[in-house]
């Protein structure tokens, strides 16, 4: 059974229940702004009286009420909806499917149906053209009354609104939760950003508008006249959007975008009033006594198994405490409470989750970079493909010893060759890649003055070493049963079908249509790499602020054992970050070129908390033992050339 | 209605920042703004022309920042914790720049700078980097009441209060340990704020507006001095230290520590009498802690000094004159700064009116050397070289002085 985690079942919850009650309160506020504006039409000079009436009438209040309940549901579907990690699907077909999931059509039609009732109710508060779906009507002689169109485009205009900004908001990932810099009370945040999310909403409000005219005016009478058959009323001649039509236009698309902005300023608000709750520090207990509390400390919760919103708030609350609370500071330079596996360090265990995520970022971003050199070199290659395969080949038939560089033998490529045509030999040269691989598994012995010889066996490919070692066991294995015989055909059967599978992929890939579906677009994919930037971020803050105050709060020395590992961790992180910077991805996406910009952001981080450091220890760590290019680095540091 | 209040709002842009500048003649003098590293031994000095020069105390190379939104500098900070990142106001946005310490090039290109621009808050008459280091920065402007706080690398504004009905926010300044942060403003009260959660307590009903204002190291106290008030106030806080959080606890009432008015004009005074003319233009407490500096307004007779004092906070705030700085014949300070990072005392840096930069260097025993010793206590072991790389900068005379051109 899948239990929901302690901090989500309780706490998230509450924060929920406290947003959807603030955000019923609020909206009567923003109701009766809106309906000061909704009256705002020049011809009304009776406007202050108008709106007092109105503001006084039963009717209003009902209709605020409901408006704040749907709000409430607004709150409902960002619970169920938001998401905390940043990441992004990176190809194509991945990015349509995400919108025709079932669950995701649900949502989608749940905020057009929110929307649609926003826009029932606003058209109820004064009766207007948008209040009934029939009219009076003189240009039929036979009926009284005929389908108000108005009243149909009023509504279908807050359907519209509903569903595509949720659409929006799903592609611009804007319903993922923002941990502000400087954290706010709930309303002197939304004091801050009223103006903000009003204009945005309008801007928003004023695009959605202008598609949705013009794709009425081209198609929309389909929709008028179904309608209008189902419900039995008689069409009017004549159409409301019309080039003909124009001075009707103009007050039909002020109130479609009052209206809209509406809808969009409430659920902008209640997102913004939801992410302020959900993004609030929580004071995870360091040290309980009790055994059962343990799930509840926050060494426990920093761990990668926890949920990611979980993760994200131990970190932000680890963060907090090592920059502004010496006392917590203390309790985490302290010795540990007793447990069933000795004595736990809550320093090692922090040190240990800070490091592991930098230590992560760091691998996906080397990972990401020999990707993308090894791309380039197999296109490069490619291009070059003839000739290259030409002169490698007649090297080798030539039977004299070749002296290769190790930068024209990485430049082969490996992989794809051997996939596609596993006759074709290549050199299995990855132990003499110096930059990837420890010094120890470096092949001293061939290198012959200055450059890299490759030896004669290294040469054969891994084709002939298998039919090599076939033979092999042919010969000396002459015991072989019937079993392994099965087994091994089995084994062949199995291979054969792989690369069959393989074979297919590779040829509907090479289908142009279907490859730009499933090809990974690399700025999403560069992207993806700082998805998880908060919690990158708070373990460089919190590592290089609890590793500064050590020095005059660390009694016990905890924090001095591990100082060349924090430092190394680092520095690492920093130089790969400094290389990443430097690859010229861009994007057209703004919510990926957000996530791109991160790695400037981290970059400067790195370097402030190493900077945090040296100034903190200053000469103190030429003591400490680190690689000599970590030691040039420091080095820089401290004499503040970096 | 607002005008009347807030006569500020009719002053043009150069006016207005000169109002407000922590330079006694802004608009006339050829230095605008100096600002020292707060760890590396080099300073960003503003000049009259809109340009940026970078001085080294180890290279002759003098690096020269020019951008075409780099009008009317009102103020300068260097990043903690980064060797090369300098946030300068101007009229219109924020520029931050990103100096290479170890490029030969003389012209940063355009790329070493970012521009931060918000809407309705220019000009940019006050910033300050988050002093923990992060990459946050907080700017102001004497027409908006927002406080807007930047991701720098980002590019990513928030704004975090809004000081209202004051008329605008004319100055920001943290504390050095980062704790609290002062807001002053056009009219006549000011705000101190906590950082963690950005609460904020009010001081009111002041006889003027605040002038210049200063903490000292440990965020433990504030001095600030009022428009054409001749007297400095203290206001004590608790050691946030402490505490899990930054915490406010300010007194109710500012307490006097300094009166500076004129012997011959304190004959025949009362005791709230609000001089004609401004009278103490800047106030600034050295890194130690321990000497008080105050620099005259334009119209004092004083003008040609600046005023050293000798000032402890421990156990009850005290101020002993130490002396007077007069400076070349015929030059008035306009810009008075002390040199953080300083092993032995204070280094007090003037610019003069006519171009002239003066470095006073103080020799005293701070009494927070001993706190110095039990801080590297726990690292024994380690080897500790004590390199006063600062000191071959001002030893080789008591007044050296760079001239600007």
């Amino acid at each position: 059974m899948n239990t929901e985690h302690w901090l989500m079942a309780q706490e998230l919850r509450w924060r929920s229940a406290a947003c959807a009650v603030w955000i019923w309160l609020l909206t009567f506020l923003v109701t009766a702004g809106f309906l000061f504006t909704w009256l705002l039409p020049p011809y009304n000079i009776f406007i202050l009286y108008d709106f007092f009436v109105l503001l006084f009438a039963f009717r209003s209040w009902f209709l605020a009420f409901c408006i704040a309940c749907l709000c409430v549901l607004y709150v409902k579907i960002n619970k169920d909806t938001y998401s905390v990690n940043n990441g992004m699907k990176s190809t194509r077909i991945d990015m349509l499917l995400k919108h025709v999931r079932p669950k995701s059509i649900a949502y989608t039609l749940s905020h057009a149906f929110v929307g649609t009732c926003i826009a029932f109710l606003i058209s109820n508060f004064v009766p207007t053209r948008f209040t009934h779906i029939s009219t009076l009507c003189n240009s039929l002689p036979e009926s009284n009354s005929c389908f108000n169109e108005s009243c149909f485009i009023f509504h279908l205009f807050g359907f519209v609104v509903g569903s595509v900004s949720f659409i929006l908001r799903e592609e611009n990932r804007e319903s993922t939760l923002f941990f502000p810099p400087v954290q706010q009370g709930r309303f002197l945040s939304v004091k801050c950003h009223l103006t903000n999310l009003m204009l945005k909403s309008a801007s928003v409000c004023a695009k959605i508008l202008a598609y949705f005219l013009l794709v009425y005016y081209l198609v929309g009478f389909l929709g008028r006249n179904f309608l209008a058959t189902l419900l039995g009323f008689p069409l009017c001649a004549g159409h409301i959007i019309s080039l003909w039509n124009l001075f009707d236009l103009v007050p039909l698309a002020w109130s479609l975008w009052l209206s809209g902005t509406f809808v969009l300023l409430l659920q902008n608000l209640t997102w913004h009033l939801f992410n302020v709750y959900l993004t609030q520090i929580f004071p995870f207990p360091m040290d309980s006594v009790f055994p059962e509390d343990v799930p509840k400390l926050l060494t426990t919760n920093l761990n990668n198994s926890q949920p990611t919103v979980v993760q994200h708030m131990a970190f932000q609350y680890l963060s907090y405490i090592s920059q502004f609370s010496a006392s917590k500071r203390k309790q985490i330079f302290m010795l540990g409470s007793e447990s069933g596996s000795g004595k736990l360090f809550k320093w090692e265990v922090i040190a240990d989750e800070c490091i592991s995520r930098i230590s992560t970022l760091t691998k996906k971003l080397k990972d990401y970079q020999q990707g993308i050199s090894f791309t380039g070199d197999a296109k490069r290659s490619s291009s070059k493909s003839s000739s290259t395969s030409s002169q490698s080949s007649a090297s080798l038939n030539s039977g004299s010893q070749s002296v290769l560089s190790v930068s024209m033998l990485r430049r082969r490529p490996l992989a794809s060759d051997s996939n596609r045509n596993p006759n074709m030999s290549y050199f299995e040269v990855s132990s003499l890649d110096t930059s990837y691989a420890p010094p120890s598994q470096l092949n001293t012995s061939a290198l012959l003055n200055g450059s890299l010889a490759v030896p004669t066996p290294k040469l054969w490919t891994k084709q002939a070493r298998k039919n090599q070692a076939n033979v092999s066991t042919s010969v000396y294995g002459s015991s072989t049963t019937q079993d392994q015989d099965d087994e091994a055909s089995y084994e062949t059967f199995k291979g054969q079908l792989k690369k069959l599978g393989a074979r297919l992929l590779q040829s509907v890939r090479g289908i142009s249509v279907v490859s730009y579906f499933i090809t990974e677009l690399p700025d999403r994919k560069a992207g993806n790499i700082f998805a998880d930037h908060q919690i990158y971020r708070w373990s460089i803050q919190s590592i290089s602020f609890l590793t500064a105050a050590s020095i005059t709060e660390d009694d016990y020395g905890f924090v001095q054992r591990r100082l060349h590992e924090v430092l190394g961790a680092l520095l690492d992180l920093l130089s790969v970050l400094e290389k990443n910077c430097k690859l010229s991805v861009t994007s057209s996406s703004p919510a990926v070129l957000s996530l791109l910009r991160q790695q400037h952001s981290l970059k400067a981080e790195t370097k402030s908390a190493i900077h945090r450091i040296t100034n903190s220890f200053a000469r103190h760590l030429d003591s400490i033992a680190v690689s000599a290019e970590h030691r040039r680095r420091l080095t820089s540091f401290l004499e503040q050339r970096e | 209605m607002q005008l009347t209040l807030f006569p500020h709002l009719k002053l043009s842009n150069d006016e207005l920042i000169a109002s407000f500048s922590e330079n006694s003649n802004w608009q006339e003098s050829p230095i605008r703004y100096l600002c020292w590293h707060s760890h590396a031994d080099k300073f960003a000095i503003a000049l009259k022309d809109d340009t940026i020069r970078i001085h080294y105390n180890d290279n002759e190379l003098v690096p020269m920042l020019k951008h075409k939104l780099q009008r009317n500098v009102t103020m300068m900070s260097w990043k903690p914790l980064s060797a090369s990142t300098l946030a300068v106001g101007t009229q219109t946005a924020v520029l931050v720049w990103n100096i290479d310490p170890t490029s030969l090039s003389t012209r940063p290109s355009s790329g070493a700078v970012q521009v931060l621009s918000h809407a309705g808050h220019s000009p940019v008459t006050s910033i300050g980097w988050n002093p923990r280091g992060l990459d946050l920065l907080f700017t102001t402007s004497t027409l908006s009441s927002a406080i807007v706080v930047w991701n720098v690398s980002m590019k990513q504004s928030q704004v975090i209060q809004h000081v209202t009905a004051c008329g605008g926010i004319s100055r920001l300044l943290f504390s050095p340990d980062g704790n609290k942060v002062i807001t002053t403003t056009p009219s006549s009260s000011f705000r101190v704020f906590e950082t963690a959660t950005w609460t904020n307590e009010r001081w009111s009903k002041l006889a003027g507006r605040v002038q210049s204002s200063c903490w000292n190291p440990s965020g433990t106290l504030l001095l600030f001095a009022l428009y054409r008030d001749p007297r400095i106030y203290s206001l004590t806080f608790s050691d946030s230290s402490s505490f899990d959080q930054p915490v406010l606890d300010g007194p109710k009432h500012a307490s006097v520590i300094l009166d500076l008015t004129p012997d011959d004009e304190r004959e025949h005074e009362s005791s709230n009498v609000i001089s004609p003319s401004n009278i103490i233009h800047s106030i600034c407490v050295d890194p130690t802690g321990e000497r008080l500096a105050v620099m005259f307004g334009r119209d004092d007779p004083r003008c040609h000094l600046v005023a050293v004092y000798a000032l402890a906070s421990d156990p009850v705030v005290s101020v002993t004159p130490s002396g007077f700085i007069h400076g070349p014949v015929e030059a008035i300070p306009t810009f008075i700064t002390f040199k953080p990072n300083v092993k032995k005392g204070a280094l007090l840096t003037i610019c003069y009116s006519n171009g002239h930069v003066g470095y006073i260097p103080m020799y005293f025993k701070a009494a927070n050397q001993l706190n110095r010793s039990k801080i590297l206590t726990p690292l024994k072991s380690f080897s500790m070289k004590d390199i006063d790389q600062n000191q071959s900068m001002w030893s080789k005379s008591q007044n050296n002085s760079l001239l600007v051109s």
